[in-house]
């Protein structure tokens, strides 16, 4: 059967990314967006964990593989979440979508919306 | 934390080691014309090659020993220009640049190694400037993990809104987007508004 066309999108909801480390996520979102797929997690990452998906996702950069984008929203900041933060509870409250770099064009993002045009 | 600490009681004790001031950014927001510029000011000589094709600069280049004098004021430095950060490096893009295909793929190999460096290194800088290109939109996650990334380690950050001898320039967007952080607009190109960032490096980083 011929292999059907088009850029797959998973959504991953927040109760199935619940406990899981961030290696566990990078894992899952590496297995995605490896072969094509864009990956949207109900949950956001915080900003140590941004900069270790830039620095581990460019591990992976080769000739046949040109990297990752990534954009999302993040919880508003509050003293609340602040605080949680500082006694190390903090929640990756937010929204995140990746893909390969190739494969999401043309992204746009602001405060309230993100848009991009998925070239397969 | 440490490094907070370590900066507070260098302060106490007089302490009066040298800035490490980083250049940061994203890939083409002209962090090394930048540093050009200000090292052609100081020292009367530039620091390392720009150009237009991404990722000119793989590798963190450090010029030592700089007393920048504005106003009355100085401070001693050592100037860090480090690769832009970036999460796509694509050997595509440069042999559209005209590269040929083995010189961009051994560019890219070299373009992803000085990404990582770049952030290891900003355990090592004491402030930052955090080059922006004025003429694109600004609110994307490479420049809010950047910027989040030196506020979470405690490192005083200023924003250069660069590239505003460009018709498309918007520096005022780049402060609402950032409102949090001093922006200071300049034309690292022209020169235009060096004198703006030193009255905002000597009041803000000494």
């Amino acid at each position: 059967m011929a292999k059907k066309k088009g850029v797959r999108i998973d959504f991953i909801s927040k109760s199935n990314l619940e406990g899981k480390s961030f290696n566990q996520l990078f894992n899952l979102i590496m297995k995605h967006v490896k072969d094509g797929g864009i990956i949207v997690l109900e949950e956001s990452f915080t900003t140590e964990e941004k900069t270790e998906l830039i620095q581990k996702s460019l591990n992976y950069v080769d000739n046949k593989f040109p990297g990752i984008e990534f954009a999302g929203f993040d919880a508003k900041k509050s003293w609340f979440w602040d605080s949680l933060g500082k006694i190390g509870l903090k929640k990756r409250e937010g929204m995140v979508i990746v893909g390969r770099a190739d494969v999401m064009n043309n992204l746009e993002q602001n405060k309230d919306k993100i848009s991009l045009l998925a070239r397969m | 934390m440490l490094k907070a600490l370590k900066r507070l009681f260098s302060g106490f004790l007089g302490n009066n080691k040298d800035l490490n001031l980083g250049i940061y950014g994203p890939v083409n927001g002209g962090k090394t014309t930048l540093a050009n510029a200000i090292c052609m000011d100081i020292v009367g000589e530039k620091m390392g090659k720009a150009s237009s094709i991404p990722h000119e600069t793989r590798e963190i280049v450090k010029k030592e020993k700089m007393k920048l004098e504005h106003n009355g004021k100085s401070i001693s430095m050592n100037l860090v220009d480090t690769p832009g950060i970036a999460t796509r490096v694509d050997y595509k893009e440069f042999t559209k640049k005209g590269l040929k295909k083995a010189t961009a793929k051994n560019r890219s190999k070299e373009a992803t190694k000085g990404i990582v460096e770049a952030i290891k290194f900003l355990d090592n800088v004491d402030a930052c400037l955090v080059v922006l290109d004025s003429t694109q939109d600004p609110y994307n996650q490479i420049n809010l993990t950047i910027l989040g990334n030196l506020e979470s380690k405690k490192i005083p950050i200023i924003v250069v809104a660069n590239k505003i001898d460009s018709k498309k320039a918007k520096p005022d967007k780049i402060r609402e987007a950032f409102p949090q952080y001093t922006v200071v607009d300049v034309s690292a190109k022209k020169g235009t508004k060096m004198n703006d960032l030193y009255d905002t490096i000597v009041k803000e980083l000494r």
